[in-house]
């Protein structure tokens, strides 16, 4: 007698379920920016998934029409890649977060060579990105998402990760917000609250 | 909340739009132009509504219904004259009291949860209206004109289901 296996598909996640998960990548950055006395291991990975996550939310927001919460989340997500090289470089050269300077002084659009690896910098583009997330954040929530960003020169690579963590827990709280609130059938979302 | 009545117009100019999109013109072209069509949308917060009816900057419908005189607007942003024309002789139709302010659009007054529905049928029709205009003109023997009246005349034909 042959045995049939019945395959279950798997149980769709609840939104509260979702979040949580969304949540935990939040947790993990904050802790390698709390680790500034490190160099970034795997943070070149983790910048990645902070990408991958953000594109869901992305598409969420494209495929509901809500143009400023797009412009918030691409520049969330294209900060968190932009970032990527810089981590791999001095996490390469053993230089810890602290160190790895992603901008030396207000206006600088490019990186301070990394101590170790001469005559390479980056475009400073994940500054930049992070910029145009707080201004949209301010718009959308009321208040800016990141906190050392223009505050603080020389600014760190574990600055950036902190403020990158808070832009994206701004972000999950805004997408939250709107897959409770919001129902979408057709061409046609409305507002259920 | 949502206005119900809003939301059940919505939902029937979304079955009406995509009913339109299967479409042929007497040219024997596509009702809709794809573009337009992609960036059909309408969003609803409490009694107002905003609805992208084309893919020009700006093409933009905002709605808002209300109980008591002298009941909610209609604002259609529009550039093309000929367009607002039309509109304005369709939103005339259904009872409401427009202004048509050239190359900016028509402005009426009057919407209220018994015609809420036949206004989003118009806007049903104001996607893609300039090209079908243009082709009418350019493809078929009719003048100019009997192409803007002959868009009125699907508006009056086109059955909501």
């Amino acid at each position: 007698m042959s045995a049939v296996q019945k395959l279950e598909p798997p149980k769709p996640k609840s939104v509260f379920e979702e979040i949580d998960e969304l949540m935990r990548v939040e947790e993990e950055g904050r802790l390698r920016a709390f680790n500034r006395d490190s160099p970034p291991v795997n943070d070149f990975q983790f910048l990645h998934k902070v990408y991958s996550n953000t594109e869901k939310i992305c598409s969420y927001f494209e495929d509901m029409g809500f143009n400023r919460e797009v412009e918030f989340c691409r520049s969330v997500q294209s900060a968190a890649l932009d970032a990527a090289d810089i981590a791999a470089a001095c996490s390469l050269n053993a230089v810890n977060r602290g160190d790895c300077i992603m901008v030396k002084e207000r206006g600088d659009f490019w990186t301070p060579e990394i101590p170790a690896e001469k005559g390479t910098s980056y475009l400073a583009t994940a500054f930049y990105r992070l910029a145009s997330a707080d201004a949209v954040s301010r718009d959308l929530t009321g208040r800016r998402c990141t906190y050392l960003l223009d505050e603080v020169y020389p600014y760190p690579f574990s600055a950036f990760l902190n403020d990158l963590t808070s832009c994206y827990h701004a972000l999950v709280d805004v997408y939250r917000d709107r897959r409770v609130r919001y129902r979408k059938m057709g061409k046609c979302v409305w507002s259920d609250w | 909340m949502a206005h119900s009545a809003l939301v059940r117009a919505c939902l029937v100019w979304d079955r009406l739009t995509d009913k339109l999109n299967k479409t042929k013109t007497p040219e024997d072209r596509n009702f809709y132009l794809a573009e337009d069509f992609q960036r059909l949308q309408c969003r609803i917060e409490g009694n107002r509504a905003e609805v992208t009816v084309g893919s020009s900057p700006g093409h933009k419908v905002h709605i808002k219904i209300e109980e008591q005189p002298p009941f909610g607007t209609i604002h259609y942003h529009d550039v093309d004259n000929d367009v607002n024309e039309v509109m304005y002789k369709i939103f005339t139709d259904i009872g409401l009291n427009c202004e048509l302010k050239r190359h900016v659009g028509v402005f009426c007054e009057g919407v209220r949860d018994d015609n809420v529905r036949e206004v989003f049928k118009a806007l049903a029709m104001a996607t893609s209206m300039d090209i079908r205009i243009s082709n009418c003109a350019a493809l078929s023997s009719l003048k100019w004109g009997q192409c803007m009246q002959r868009e009125f005349n699907f508006y009056k034909h086109v059955k909501l289901e």
